[in-house]
């Protein structure tokens, strides 16, 4: 393939080189068509110009071969010796007979015996032809005339070496010619090659190439300057985005560095504060336990010496005397009470809960058992409108957290008809119920929602509702804190107080 | 090319046939019989009309024919009806006429004078001009006025020719018939 060949070659040999073939090709095929159909014509006009001559003979012969005189058709043949080609004539009378030949010097082949049929005849190397010798429109003979091919052969020779010539000039001047306007074409693309070169080499897409031409190169010389005008806008955006993403980054990455110190020192902070509070809380509940705990030895010392004292050495005092150990006596007392609340006050905070499935209707039912006489005597009624869910809890605190709440509902209550409602909210969006007891007594004045559940604090004097060690809403709160749960207070003066809390041991 | 007209017939073949073998038989084999020198001058006489072109006057009619008298040799006359039998010359037909007087030669167009020693000139001299071809085989036929003389030379049968004689009677003799003659014009010039 001519194509692989020239895959290689720079385009300009390439141009030069398609140029060539197709020029040398055509004139090769022309030649050899020229010199082809040359060749038939010169062999056209050699059977013409022997049967031409032929004719001549043959009319020249007429009376020779009319009359058999040998010696003039020997004549008359001879004279085909000016004819060099003529390699054999000869002169057959009207019954076929030989009547004369001719023979070219050195020419031994032998002479066809008798005539032939009249026009060409095929003969070994060489061309012969039967004529009729005719008189008076009457055949009286034939004539033969046999030429070798010398004459066509130099013709051929002569018209084949012209023909070369001419091509072998043509090739010349068309080598000359194209690789002259193979530059028309290779021209430009080699600039384009170039440039385009230059530009992935030194990575500058400024760089341009000159248009030369207004053809397809032309265009590709403006698609190709597109191109790098696109590529050097794009790489300049490119770099401009990339700078300016990157100062973004940098500014982000600073920021969350910062605000990742600020959130980490919070933390910190936090746990810190969290630690701190978990030990002063667990201190307090040390403390108080321990303070309750040993100031209970004393305590009782002191009590019982008074007692010893009002019981042996009574008589000894003034009424004014016993009156004030006898207040000593029920202060130690009252102290005593105090100390123990807060032993068990501490102790919830220290014990750890016995977690399981507890029915609160029993738990409520209990606790209303055990309260029966005090319920009875202030003629208290406790409601349960609707039954109560089965919670997760300690089932003895929440007992007592009943017990508490329900003993504070009655005690705090002034109407005739007094009753106590214990009942649960639906539990709404999955959250663990509301629990709550209700009831209808004095209310509790809302600037003392906080103060309630402090402990020891009471907000009525020490004998009114009954008295009591102000112990008992704060140990509400603090089993409700203890199961994760948390409470609030609604209430009206002169209406009741509600009490809700949760249970959310499993949240 | 040369358009050859339909081929003889079959009897013109075998007249020529006849008259080519009676003349290579004479020629080659160099055997002049009695016979076949008769044969060969009948031939030639047929042959001679074939190289002569007659005025317009010897041909009064389309149909004349070409008429070949014989004059004093019946031989040579019956030899010359077989060779001319059948055949056409120029569309004409041939006729032969065999003559005992020689001045009964009125519509002849060749005539062939034999051995006639001394009538020479007196059959001759009112020829002169008259359009008709004379042959004869005397040694002074052209002399005397004659046109074509045949004669035996090394055994073959040759001609010479007196043109002069023959232009005097308008006769146009091809000049191929004049190549193959020994000699044109050898008579004696008169005067």
């Amino acid at each position: 393939m001519p194509g692989r060949l020239l895959r290689d070659v720079p385009i300009r040999r390439k141009l030069v080189a398609i140029t060539m073939v197709v020029t040398c090709g055509a004139l090769v095929l022309a030649s050899a068509a020229l010199i082809l159909s040359d060749r038939a014509r010169f062999r056209r006009e050699m059977e013409n110009d022997l049967t031409i001559l032929g004719q001549i003979v043959a009319n020249n012969s007429t009376a020779a071969v009319t009359f058999g005189d040998q010696k003039a058709a020997a004549e008359t043949l001879g004279a085909l010796i000016a004819k060099p080609p003529i390699v054999a004539a000869a002169m057959y009378t009207g019954n076929g007979r030989l009547l004369a030949f001719y023979r070219r010097a050195g020419e031994t082949r032998p002479l066809p015996p008798r005539p032939g049929k009249d026009g060409p005849a095929a003969a070994a190397g060489s061309l012969g032809v039967f004529l009729p010798v005719m008189l008076q429109g009457e055949r009286v003979g034939t004539v033969y005339l046999e030429s070798d091919f010398s004459e066509m052969n130099a013709r051929l020779r002569l018209q084949t070496a012209t023909v070369s010539a001419i091509c072998l000039v043509s090739a010349l001047a068309a080598l000359v010619l194209s690789s002259g306007l193979q530059q028309l074409i290779s021209r430009p693309i080699l600039h384009l090659a170039q440039t385009a070169q230059a530009v992935s080499e030194r990575q500058d897409y400024s760089i341009r190439a000159v248009k030369q031409t207004t053809d397809e190169l032309g265009q590709l010389v403006d698609a190709f300057n597109q191109m790098l005008q696109q590529i050097q806008e794009r790489d300049s955006a490119l770099s401009r985005a990339k700078e300016e993403l990157e100062g973004r980054v940098e500014e982000r990455t600073e920021r969350l560095r910062q605000e990742l110190g600020e959130r980490r020192r919070a933390e910190q902070e936090l746990a810190d504060r969290n630690m701190e509070l978990h030990r002063s809380n667990q201190d307090l509940d040390d403390f108080a336990y321990i303070a309750s705990h040993d100031l209970k030895e004393p305590l009782r010392g002191i009590h019982n010496f008074a007692a010893f004292l009002l019981e042996d050495y009574g008589e000894r005092f003034d009424e004014e005397g016993r009156s004030k150990l006898e207040t000593l006596t029920r202060l130690s007392r009252r102290m005593e009470v105090l100390i123990d609340s807060l032993l068990h006050f501490s102790r919830l905070g220290r014990v750890d809960l016995a977690i399981e499935d507890a029915d609160l209707n029993e738990v409520v039912a209990e606790v209303a058992d055990s309260l029966g006489i005090s319920l009875r005597e202030n003629g208290v009624e406790i409601r349960v409108p609707r039954p109560l869910p089965v919670v997760r809890c300690d089932r003895v605190r929440v007992r007592e957290l009943y017990h508490n709440l329900i003993i504070n509902a009655m005690k705090y209550n002034d109407k005739a008809e007094k009753w106590i409602e214990v009942g649960a909210l639906p539990a709404d969006g999955g959250g663990p119920p509301a629990l709550y007891v209700r009831d209808n007594g004095i209310g509790i004045q809302e600037k003392h929602f906080d103060a309630i559940f402090r402990i020891f604090k009471r907000l009525h004097g020490r004998d009114r509702f009954g008295g009591g060690t102000g112990a008992g809403l704060t140990i509400v709160k603090k089993i409700v804190e203890r199961h994760n749960g948390r409470i609030w207070v609604e209430s009206a003066v002169g209406e009741g107080t509600a009490v809700y809390f949760t249970l959310e041991r499993e949240a | 090319m040369v358009v050859l007209k339909p081929f003889l017939n079959r009897r013109q073949t075998a007249v020529l046939a006849l008259a080519a073998a009676l003349l290579f038989a004479g020629l080659e084999q160099a055997r002049a019989t009695q016979s076949g020198e008769r044969d060969l001058k009948a031939a030639f006489l047929y042959n001679f009309a074939k190289f002569v072109e007659w005025p317009q006057a010897a041909f009064p009619e389309p149909t004349t024919p070409v008429t070949l008298c014989v004059l004093g040799d019946d031989a040579v006359g019956a030899s010359l009806e077989m060779v001319v039998k059948g055949e056409k010359l120029n569309d004409r037909r041939l006729v032969v006429r065999l003559l005992r007087d020689p001045q009964a030669t009125q519509g002849c167009h060749v005539l062939f004078v034999g051995p006639e020693k001394g009538r020479l000139p007196e059959i001759l001299a009112p020829l002169r001009g008259t359009g008709v071809l004379t042959v004869g085989g005397a040694a002074d036929f052209l002399d005397r006025g004659g046109m074509i003389r045949l004669f035996l030379e090394q055994n073959r049968v040759r001609f010479d020719i007196n043109l002069d004689a023959a232009e005097q009677s308008h006769l146009k003799l091809s000049s191929k018939l004049l190549r193959l003659a020994r000699a044109v014009n050898p008579q004696r010039q008169e005067g």
